[in-house]
């Protein structure tokens, strides 16, 4: 072990929180090395007196519940009654809807936003494997097959045709629509920049729930070498300026529910921060992510 | 433990508590707010200065849960869900008080950094802590981002597990240590300043590392 290794992991091992066997992989480098033997002390030093330094907390000028309750039952109409529609579905869902339109442009290049939004294409439909289960539409349901919708050309069909990625190739994993547990969403340092997904990927699925749980905001990414770095979905209110300059309807999600599901090759998914003190804005941060069936995540939308 | 017996788990206690709230049971919320409004309140009075305010935010993290029960799922346990608003709640109120040129939070006089490193009108502590150590914590957390700040508060101040900690905060578990680390450093920094400088070898470069 380096010193520098050893520094990732000094905190833990100050803090009593690291495994036998890496405390041990690092207590032999501390034998031979006096700056981080130094540093570790440091450490645990800083640490008993930020303890100690805790003060005790003051009692709130009023009961807290008493307070809270006032105002669950002023008349202020929307605070009354837990919200019916979980508006963090809600964003989701439209989000999804957006990443639709999105996958739909880069796939197929002719899509217009607004008619991702209402419904996949019914040429991503219309080419889905035979054999894996029907597509899941969960969510936003096409408004009826609406007239003004152009039609799918035979050359969109085509392209997305030959670079379909069938279904049976992916791991079981990929072609549900569970969310899998981790995902890694942003290229890490030293990976090649993100890039538009590649043309042909138009089977995606997104996840049955919410990627991110209220108060759940980011993920983090351990590579090869173990080294953990962390990405952050970051609550931000979206202008209506910004939604018109994206052409992305962001603020009334048709219906609830996840947007889509399709098996397929490589996945989007859609993070949306939790910011339950902003429950008045209609859109928010939001980040989208393509996993290639390689298991290549590039962020495709993040704003 | 077992599951019927009459000493629940608190997690258990609050998942019952949770669903008759999502239901509307208000008795039941308020019941919630009783269980974890000491918890909230340390989150979030430790890192805003004035009292008001932290009230203020207190009582809005509440509110938020109740809007937002719908949305809990059962996946986290409910204090973590909740303490989660209250992190995101004082973040963001903490920023709007500095857009706003409200209170300063390096101001010494009012910072939170007094209120973190305070003896209390003499609460007795479990080891005292002295003068030299008081002031060069206050000065460490005035020198930390709303971030470390936070981090610092919620994992030596509140105690929480720091993969809670990563939870509430959005990040991975190698960042709140790599938080905490940095912190740990800034505290040592600041005392050897106080010092004046006697662990001198290598204090400067120790600054650079984030």
């Amino acid at each position: 072990m380096n010193c520098r290794r050893a520094r990732h992991i000094l905190m833990q091992e100050a803090a009593g929180a690291l495994d036998e066997k890496r405390s041990r992989a690092l207590r032999g480098h501390l034998e031979r090395c006096p700056a981080c033997a130094a540093e570790l002390e440091d450490l645990r030093e800083a640490g008993r007196i930020f303890r100690r330094a805790r003060a005790p907390l003051a009692d709130p000028s009023s009961p807290v519940w008493e307070s809270v309750r006032e105002q669950l039952q002023a008349p202020a109409g929307r605070k009354n009654a837990p919200a019916r529609r979980p508006l963090l579905w809600g964003v989701a869902t439209s989000f999804a809807a957006a990443a639709l339109a999105i996958a739909g442009y880069f796939t197929l290049g002719t899509f217009t936003p607004q008619e991702g939004l209402d419904s996949p294409p019914a040429a991503l439909r219309s080419v889905a494997p035979q054999e894996a289960p029907p597509p899941q539409v969960r969510g936003p349901q096409p408004p009826a097959q609406s007239a003004e919708r152009p039609p799918v050309t035979a050359a969109e069909k085509s392209s997305f045709a030959q670079a379909k990625v069938p279904a049976a190739s992916l791991p079981a994993a990929r072609r549900s629509s569970a969310m899998p547990p981790y995902r890694p969403h942003r290229p890490m340092a030293g990976r090649p920049a993100p890039e538009a997904p590649p043309a042909g990927v138009v089977a995606w699925s997104l996840p049955a729930a919410p990627v991110a749980e209220a108060g759940r905001g980011g993920y983090g990414d351990t590579d090869a070498a173990g080294t953990t770095r962390d990405f952050h979905l970051r609550p931000r209110a979206v202008s209506d300026h910004e939604k018109r300059s994206k052409g992305l309807l962001l603020a009334e999600p048709p219906t609830e529910g996840p947007a889509a599901a399709w098996a397929g090759g490589g996945e989007i998914s859609a993070g949306v921060a939790p910011a339950p003190d902003e429950l008045e804005e209609s859109a928010r941060a939001l980040e989208m992510v393509y996993t290639s069936p390689d298991g290549r995540a590039r962020t495709i939308l993040d704003y | 433990m077992s599951p019927s017996a009459g000493l629940r788990q608190p997690e258990e206690a609050d998942a019952a508590l949770v669903h008759k709230a999502r239901s509307g049971d208000l008795n039941s919320f308020g019941e919630l707010v009783r269980r974890h409004e000491r918890t909230v309140q340390g989150i979030v009075t430790r890192m805003i200065p004035s009292s008001d305010d932290a009230e203020d935010v207190v009582q809005e993290v509440f509110v938020s849960a109740w809007q937002g029960l719908q949305r809990f799922r059962g996946d986290a346990r409910f204090s973590t869900w909740l303490h989660t608003i209250a992190v995101n709640a004082t973040l963001k109120r903490i920023r709007q008080m500095r857009r706003h040129g409200q209170v300063s939070l390096d101001d010494p006089e009012s910072g939170t950094a007094e209120r973190l490193a305070a003896d209390a009108a003499g609460q007795p502590f479990e080891q005292a802590v002295s003068a030299e150590e008081k002031a060069a914590v206050r000065r460490a957390l005035q020198n930390l981002s709303d971030n470390h700040r936070m981090t610092v508060v919620l994992y030596y101040f509140e105690e929480h597990p720091c993969e809670e900690i990563a939870r509430m905060m959005g990040c991975s578990v190698g960042t709140v240590w790599s938080r905490l680390h940095y912190a740990c450093k800034k505290l040592k920094q600041e005392l050897r300043d106080l010092r004046g400088g006697d662990g001198a070898p290598g204090a400067r470069g120790e600054r650079s590392d984030a």
